[in-house]
């Protein structure tokens, strides 16, 4: 889940531009996830790549065409979405219980990218965290806070 | 340079952990040929598209519809060589990331320094890539405190690369 950022390390995102990337990107995650959970039988097997290729080609263009989102976020949300439904990793998983969860997990992630790189060009003490150093010692972090929160919930 | 870094660490990283799960350790073989036959491939993949980007969308759809073209032509150019020549999503996806990049960023530059450009991050990703599955190997044999197994220790290995390369390059 926290490799979602990466893709968009290079987007130098500023921190209203993540809250609506990163909006943009749990509300496509779980509109996508639901859209292929009822309609992925409908698709023969070699059909459903390519539709879900479609399917990201057409969020990723009103992101960047309409909205005006670097096309980075659509490598996000492809790593996000293309495994999971094309392997049918989805259907094995509980549905909403984890992927609720994920989708909002990986919106926050970016809103805090943005708001470090951001907050980095003001501040002194920040500047570390706008470089790829500092964003993956948060990465550490937030991989930490979701092992235990994870932890806690099984327990 | 700093977003260039941005773009070889965060590609790169995404290519070496899937690499890692994919094939287990492999620095036991001591073996670089795949890494720098990947390094190949993302080399002529990324010069390639740029190179069709500038001679067929440049030249012969119209200006104010160079824009919408960007995005659509990149992701299905990168996905149906990735079809062809059965690489990871990562791979596409980083094929995809370093032709934007160098599209986007373009500010009047001439042909061949954006291939440079693109040539250079290829490689610097592929370096990344190498550099970071190595070590990872490495954590295999290696006590690591029980919190920062997996992941995290990963990322705190990327970071030590990066800060790296950017005394290197930066």
């Amino acid at each position: 889940m926290a490799l979602v950022v990466l893709p968009l390390l290079a987007a130098r995102l500023h921190f209203q531009e993540a809250c609506f990337v990163g909006l943009a990107l749990c509300v496509s995650f779980w509109g996508s996830l639901l859209f292929f959970h009822g309609t992925a039988h409908l698709f023969p097997k070699p059909a459903l790549a390519w539709a879900v290729l479609a399917w990201i080609l057409a969020l990723g263009e009103i992101g960047w065409y309409v909205w005006g989102f670097k096309p980075f976020w659509a490598a996000s949300l492809t790593l996000l979405l293309y495994d999971e439904i094309v392997i049918g990793k989805y259907l094995e998983r509980e549905f909403l219980k984890t992927y609720f969860w994920e989708g909002l997990y990986a919106g926050t992630l970016v809103v805090f990218l943005g708001a470090f790189q951001e907050g980095a060009g003001y501040h002194w003490f920040l500047k570390g965290f706008s470089q790829p150093a500092g964003i993956f010692l948060l990465l550490v972090l937030a991989v930490l806070i979701w092992q235990s929160q994870m932890t806690a919930t099984e327990s | 340079m700093q977003d260039e870094l941005l773009l070889i660490s965060g590609f790169g990283f995404l290519l070496a952990y899937e690499k890692s799960e994919d094939t287990g350790p492999y620095s036991g073989r001591g073996d670089a040929k795949p890494f720098l036959i990947e390094g190949l491939h993302l080399l002529w993949q990324a010069l390639l598209l740029v190179l069709v980007y500038e001679f067929g969308v440049m030249r012969w759809v119209p200006s104010e519809y160079q824009k919408e073209t960007l995005f659509p032509f990149f992701l299905l150019s990168a996905y149906l060589l990735n079809r062809v020549l059965k690489k990871s999503t990562s791979f596409f996806l980083c094929v995809f990331g370093i032709c934007v990049f160098v599209v986007i960023n373009r500010a009047e530059f001439p042909l061949w320094q954006l291939l440079q450009k693109a040539g250079s991050l290829a490689a610097g990703v592929a370096f990344f890539e190498f550099l970071l599955a190595g070590l990872k190997d490495k954590f295999l044999f290696c006590p690591v405190p029980k919190p920062l197994k997996g992941l995290p220790i990963l990322f705190v290995t990327a970071a030590l690369l990066a800060l790296a390369l950017q005394g290197l390059f930066v």
